[in-house]
């Protein structure tokens, strides 16, 4: 290969990496669950601030606060800027005693819009608006976190951060089926495509942009406090935490700080991390090793500040900040602790595929389907926990297929898991633990706990006594009782099968009969 | 995409530049960075550095009361922003901010003696009074004629900190007359 021919390619290749940066720029949100953190988080701390500065909200911002409408004139004319941005610093202190009092329920409005991602665009625009105005009303009571509160309001103006866990994302998903229908019936005109096209370039531009300047300013926040703090004396003997500690300014729990005192060398170790970590991070946020481990030691900065400094508010705007450092990844993992494992996603799988219930790659719970209380617990289970479980009635189940005896199935509920290597099917107490810990938060969290002895014992009584007393239970019925028979019953006809398809459960029990009858045929 | 890859790129600049120890580049640009960042980009994130803050401050204030001009003792302003914010999860700004930061507004924009040395120099007297008065008020039965403010500082003990420089160091103001 000749030198140009080599250059040729690499010059190619140049050319395709730009190109695909060109398309993940213009047609890919970054960071768009990270943003919507920020979104939420911002909207809620600053409902929350409000709320706890309700007392004060007249001395502090109202015609007749410390800081009087005139010293905030006198204040904001000592500054050259343009008319319009000085209308919108001082507006706060051209009201009057009811207009101020409407404005500050507007400003716990539009964090609790913020925080909801209602009409995103429309409120963060209006958060901004009272976030500057307030913030900007008595400078001499603000701190760092009302600071980057300021900041962050401006720079979310610019994002995409309705996307995810919004009302505006919930109103999206339900109208999408809508509008598929109405553009087969109505085609749309060419230009109106091209401009919908433009405009969603131009708004995932801005928005990358936007997610840039966040994350450059949380690291030159972070790294101009440690740079300074690399010159300072204090910091560079490992004293500065100790004389934090002794100001009577910010000292909300006099005791804890007398006694973290007696720990200096604690103290001395703390104050190092704090500065190696402050001044690394704008370059650690480049290496996933190290971005977790700092934002943890960050985490832990902020939260000793809330307490130990007595400014809640402080730490968590900060904390806050760091939000968008965590990937999307982590973030979609955290969708689905919280949202619990997508049900529809399950039956869809299931639809897909219809086979053999134990031979699927979902665990399956078999209950009592002539029990009304059993059925009744499966629908709630289904509707609250929503667990990534199949619930299938023993009735309907080759038992024998799925290695189960009549014995089994009639006296509890139980597990069979997609694959019984070892052999053993968890019944009762053990199999409801495990439908628990596949199923969204909290119900996640009992799950854990049920398995794990000694509640495992003492789920396993309980579960007992309520087996052995279900027909007396709420929904119970005389089958509820569980049967002395010995004998597995003829093979009933279809139209005996208890009527589950009530509630949410219709897609399931439709599959549920589709398999029976192959089965059976 | 290039209008917003250069705002990007220019408002990252100035913020680096403006948060920067001053430098040449900072010193030439001065003006325009400023012109881009104030107010409404304003920063500082020297927080608790280069050193934190190592001196406890005590705000007094005393009053002339009423027709007979009586003297009120010395009364610790600041101790009432320490109660309120002992065992308080979340203290408000005003307890946390207010006073301490119209103490170094004033002591910023006046000489030792109480000699105005700043733009703002009156308006941070006036806030300061105001803060005082407010605070004074529920300390003092009778009309306010006239007031006093002292800072008592103290640093805070520490190593290769002398007994002497542990001496607390008193400012006492001029006496103000309230004018209403």
């Amino acid at each position: 290969m000749t030198a140009t021919a080599r250059a040729g390619t690499a010059a190619l290749s140049l050319r395709s990496w730009a190109v695909g940066r060109y398309a993940l720029i213009t047609e890919t949100p970054l960071a768009a669950r990270g943003t919507a953190a920020l979104r939420i988080g911002y909207g809620t701390l600053w409902t929350l601030f409000l709320l706890r500065e309700w007392g004060e909200r007249d001395a502090a911002w109202g015609p007749n606060a410390y800081w009087s409408p005139s010293m905030e004139r006198a204040f904001e004319a000592q500054k050259g800027m343009p008319g319009v941005l000085r209308d919108w610093l001082t507006s706060v202190a051209g009201l009057g005693g009811t207009g101020f009092q409407l404005f500050y329920l507007l400003a716990i409005c539009a964090g609790v819009l913020l925080a909801l991602g209602w009409r995103t665009r429309i409120s963060s625009l209006l958060f901004c608006f009272v976030v500057v105005a307030l913030e900007n009303r008595s400078p001499l009571i603000t701190d760092g976190g009302d600071n980057l509160l300021v900041l962050m309001s401006l720079y979310l103006c610019f994002t995409r951060c309705g996307r995810h866990w919004s009302l505006d994302a919930r109103r999206q998903v339900a109208r999408d089926p809508e509008t598929d229908a109405e553009s087969e019936s109505v085609p749309r005109p060419a230009w109106r495509a091209e401009l919908a096209a433009v405009r969603e370039q131009v708004a995932n531009v801005l928005h990358n942009g936007a997610v840039l300047v966040i994350a450059a300013q949380v690291c030159m926040v972070y790294g101009t406090a440690g740079l300074f703090k690399v010159q300072g004396s204090m910091w560079q003997d490992g004293s500065a935490l100790g004389f934090i500690l002794r100001l009577h300014w910010f000292e909300p729990w006099p005791a804890l700080n007398s006694w973290l005192l007696g720990h200096g060398m604690l103290l001395t170790l703390a104050g190092y991390l704090t500065v190696f970590v402050q001044v690394a991070f704008p370059f650690t946020v480049f290496a996933p090793k190290l971005k977790y481990p700092s934002l943890v030691v960050l985490a832990g900065m902020h939260l000793s500040i809330a307490v130990l400094l007595g400014l809640p508010f402080f730490s968590l705007f900060m904390l806050v900040g760091d939000a968008v450092f965590l990937s999307d990844r982590v973030w979609r993992a955290v969708e689905r602790a919280v949202a619990g494992p997508a049900y529809a996603e399950v039956v869809n799988a299931l639809t897909a595929q219809p086979q053999a219930p134990a031979t699927l790659g979902v665990p399956t719970l078999v209950f009592d389907g002539d029990c009304a209380f059993c059925t009744s617990s499966v629908h709630f289970a289904q509707r609250h926990c929503r667990p990534a479980v199949r619930f299938v009635p023993w009735q309907e189940l080759d038992l024998e297929a799925n290695g189960l005896t009549y014995d089994q199935v009639t006296t509890a509920v139980r597990w069979l898991a997609p694959d019984r290597a070892d052999g053993r099917i968890p019944a009762g107490a053990a199999a409801v633990g495990r439908v628990l810990l596949r199923s969204r938060w909290p119900w996640r969290g009992f799950g854990a706990v049920l398995l794990i002895p000694p509640f495992s014992w003492l789920g396993a009584g309980a579960y007992k006594l309520i087996a052995a007393n279900r027909q007396r239970l709420p929904g119970g019925t005389p089958a509820c009782a569980v049967p002395q028979r010995r004998t597995p019953p003829e093979p009933r006809p279809q139209a005996q099968v208890p009527a589950r398809t009530q509630g949410d459960t219709v897609g399931l029990d439709d599959l549920l009969r589709h398999d029976e009858g192959s089965a059976s045929g | 995409m290039l209008a917003t890859a250069g705002a990007a790129a220019v408002h990252l600049t100035a913020t680096f530049f403006y948060n920067a120890p001053s430098n040449v580049v900072s010193q030439r640009y001065h003006a325009q960075i400023n012109w881009w960042m104030n107010p409404l980009l304003t920063q500082n994130w020297q927080l608790f550095a280069p050193n934190p803050l190592s001196e406890n401050v005590e705000i007094d204030a005393r009053a002339s009361v009423g027709t007979s001009a009586a003297l009120t003792g010395w009364v610790d302003l600041s101790a009432d922003d320490q109660a309120a914010s002992t065992h308080d999860p979340a203290p408000s700004h005003l307890t946390m901010n207010a006073l301490r930061n119209a103490w170094m507004e004033y002591t910023g924009t006046h000489t030792y003696a109480g000699q105005p040395d700043a733009p703002l120099a009156a308006t941070s007297e006036a806030y300061l009074r105001s803060l005082v008065l407010g605070y004074l008020r529920p300390h003092v039965s009778g009309s306010i004629d006239s007031l006093q403010v002292r800072f008592v500082v103290t640093l805070v003990p520490g190593d290769g900190r002398t007994a002497q420089q542990l001496a607390a160091q008193t400012q006492t103001l001029p006496w103000w007359v309230m004018n209403s």
